[in-house]
């Protein structure tokens, strides 16, 4: 089973419209897995119907029993996220700042302190025309995101063994998220775009996937708009060794099917020609023709 | 005064209007901007200068190999799987260290201690001199992105005026930044992606009480969704940015529209004092 | 030489367990005298680096070889570095099914020298 990874660290240089329309082009023979697992937009591209909704639990949380509690404030002291605070009569933890170490359970004295399960999100599994899709979002403000990553990926591999490809659609920033998006890929694709804030994004990016050994390719989105910027990132590839898998202009097909919430590759453009040309390299490069 | 730039995600101009705000508001006010997206932090690429810098840490395991006795408490303590006990020795996975430091306080013989490993850095500039420029970066292959997020905050002062570039999403990272801000301008796209991350962004605001008004970006596209659900959420619209390659090829080359142009000078001057008022302050 | 199989229930002939850090038992077998040993797994119901902290549970009762589904990163690495070598049973069944296919050499080495 192969699996692809698309990111692009810093977000808005059209990662998921890619994505999908990468996906769309190899209907059929690919699962396609949303890990932006904090703004999951794939799902407005691929429109899948949804088969289950299931909940993720993350890390365990602490829970304070008060009938145990004898208020010594040892927890206090030993919580390094200062997740746990003191009221007139009780003690309590705060489960946004609980990041589920277990050490409070581990120092009271009293046992008033069990670690729980604690729901953080939801994961979705379904189907589009294009084949089967994941994705999974968490509640506002819920941390584990590298959880669910890994989580998602894994129903990704059981979900329809037989079906070759994995795509993913991962998170941005460089973060632990996006290592559990990138972590064990064959490919990962860098997709950018010209500017100066890109580039710099792209060489921490970088420098991160080169660290976890992935093999990688770019495509440069919006190519057109600042020719210097296009040149210096092909400079930048160069230097880096990434081959460019190419390179997408502006163009008006692709926002009206983003609007239209499809693939723009569903229509006949500039941008769908050249990227089904990529697309038909890659499957020749991973042995899929 | 606390007031936080924010997107659902990154790339809708979150940091071109959070530098322009800036800029503007550095003109009447003492300006803090804070970039607290310390994955991808951009808006230092907007001014010169050279910076302090600040060295953040968070501590992780050290084992004295003499006094361990491979009993294994550590790794079966450790909820991260940042330590596991083999035969012969202990292997550690330090990016995966949370730094909770439960590992030194179950160790029985007394084996580990903490030692610094770097998380990040905080640069510290005065572009001008009522601006000042706190920018927040995560060390690749570091997880520790709210560590880094809480150094860049312990620079801010209450009574200045700050800005606060927010990281992208709902995540830990942007609770973190939104937490203790009085104020939030959400900035957005009128395209269903746009729409989709806006609610995610004012679900957050919400969980904190924060007063919240929005900025739509590349505002000639032709869909009123956003519109329409900031009018039924009672979300004032506070200006709106025309996609224009003018614009675009400053930003790809790290000029300042409103230091160039007086008309979005003034324009960006007008959004700060709207913001200011509807915190209730001047 | 110590084989380990996660599974659902206590005895081989319960089924593998698809998920190896959340697998309720593992269970072990010596493969000299056929002695089986039944491990619950303490970090079933944990969310955290159960898999790590699996495999060194795994050390610790001098496991040497692994018969699991797939197994993912931070569990991966840890089982490279105690050197247990992982054969992949995909299909569902039971322990002792997965025991006899294991014995014809018809599982993939999936981590360890071939
Ligand atoms: S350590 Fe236990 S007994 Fe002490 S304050 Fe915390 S919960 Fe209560
Ligand atoms: S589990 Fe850890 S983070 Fe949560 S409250 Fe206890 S000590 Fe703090
Ligand atoms: S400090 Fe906490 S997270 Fe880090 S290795 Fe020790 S137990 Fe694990
Ligand atoms: S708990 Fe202490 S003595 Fe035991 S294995 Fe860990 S470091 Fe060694």
């Amino acid at each position: 089973m192969i699996q692809i990874a698309v990111v692009s660290g810093k977000g808005g240089t059209g990662k998921t419209v890619i994505t999908g329309a990468i996906g769309s082009l190899l209907s059929g023979r690919v699962v396609m897995a949303d890990c932006d697992v904090d703004a999951a937009n794939l799902a407005l591209i691929i429109q899948p119907d949804i088969d289950t909704t299931e909940p993720f639990f993350g890390m365990d949380r602490a829970r304070i029993d008060t009938s145990l509690c004898n208020l010594c404030e040892t927890c206090i002291e030993s919580c390094r996220f200062d997740a746990i605070t003191r009221h007139e009569d009780y003690v309590q933890v705060d489960p946004l700042q609980c990041e589920g170490c277990g050490v409070c359970e581990y120092v009271c004295p009293s046992h008033a302190i069990t670690m729980v399960p604690h729901t953080c999100g939801e994961i979705r599994t379904g189907h589009s025309r294009y084949g089967p899709f994941i994705d999974g979002s968490l509640f506002p403000g819920n941390g584990n995101s590298g959880l669910m990553v890994h989580d998602i990926r894994k129903r990704a591999r059981e979900i329809a063994p037989d079906i070759p490809l994995i795509l993913v659609d991962g998170p941005p920033g460089i973060g632990c998220p996006l290592i559990s998006a990138v972590t064990g890929c064959d490919i990962v694709i860098l997709v950018t775009e010209p500017g100066s804030s890109g580039r710099h994004d792209l060489g921490r990016l970088v420098t991160v996937c080169r660290s976890l050994r992935s093999r990688m390719m770019m495509i440069i989105n919006k190519a057109d708009l600042v020719p210097k910027g296009t040149l210096a990132l092909q400079e930048s590839a160069k230097e880096w060794d990434i081959p460019i898998l190419c390179e997408i202009p502006l163009d008006p097909g692709i926002t009206e099917a983003t609007r239209n919430c499809e693939p723009f590759t569903r229509k006949k453009s500039q941008a769908t020609v050249i990227l089904k040309k990529a697309v038909d390299h890659l499957k020749q490069d991973l042995d899929l023709t | 005064m606390q007031i936080a730039i924010a997107s659902g995600k990154g790339g809708t101009g979150k940091t071109t209007v959070a530098v322009n705000l800036a800029l503007a508001l550095s003109t009447s006010h003492e300006v803090t901007l804070a970039d607290c997206d310390v994955e991808e932090p951009n808006c230092h690429l907007f001014f010169s200068g050279h910076p302090d810098e600040e060295i953040v840490t968070n501590p992780v395991p050290e084992i004295d190999t003499d006094a361990c006795t491979l009993c294994g408490t550590c790794g079966s303590f450790c909820r991260y799987g940042a330590l596991i006990v083999l035969t012969d020795r202990v292997l550690q996975y330090p990016q995966l260290c949370h730094s909770c430091g439960g590992c030194e306080i179950v160790c029985p013989t007394g084996a580990i201690s903490m030692r610094p490993e770097k998380a990040g850095v905080v640069h510290i500039s005065k572009p001008k001199p009522s601006l000042s420029l706190i920018s927040g970066t995560l060390e690749e292959g570091s997880i520790h992105t709210t560590t880094v997020i809480k150094a860049v905050r312990r620079h801010l002062l209450r009574e200045n005026l700050v800005l606060l570039d927010a990281p992208p999403g709902s995540s830990c990272a942007a609770m973190e930044t939104l937490k203790d801000c009085d104020f939030c301008l959400m900035v957005t796209e009128p395209t269903p992606f746009g729409l989709h991350d806006l609610t995610l962004i004012h679900e957050v605001t919400e969980i904190f009480n924060i007063p919240t008004a929005v900025v739509i970006n590349r505002s000639d596209e032709k869909n009123n969704d956003v519109d329409m659900y900031c009018t039924a959420h009672n979300l004032p619209v506070l200006m709106r940015i025309p996609f224009d390659r003018t614009i675009a090829l400053m930003q790809g080359s790290g000029e300042i529209i409103s230091g160039q142009d007086p008309v979005w000078r003034e324009r960006f001057v007008r959004l700060g004092l709207q913001c200011l008022a509807l915190t209730g302050a001047r | 030489m110590q084989i380990a199989i996660p599974a659902s229930g206590q005895t081989i002939n319960d089924p593998v367990d698809t998920r190896f850090g959340r697998a309720p038992y593992v269970i072990i077998v010596n493969q000299e005298s056929g002695a089986t040993t039944t491990l619950s797994n303490p970090y079933a119901a944990e969310s955290g680096g159960v898999g790590p902290r699996l495999v060194q549970l795994l050390v610790q009762n001098q496991v040497t070889q692994l018969i699991a589904p797939r197994i993912g990163g931070n569990a991966e690495n840890a089982l490279v570095a105690a050197g247990i070598e992982v054969f992949l049973f995909e299909g569902s069944g039971s322990v002792s099914s997965a025991l006899e296919q294991f014995k014809a050499g018809k599982l993939v080495l999936m981590i360890g020298k071939q």
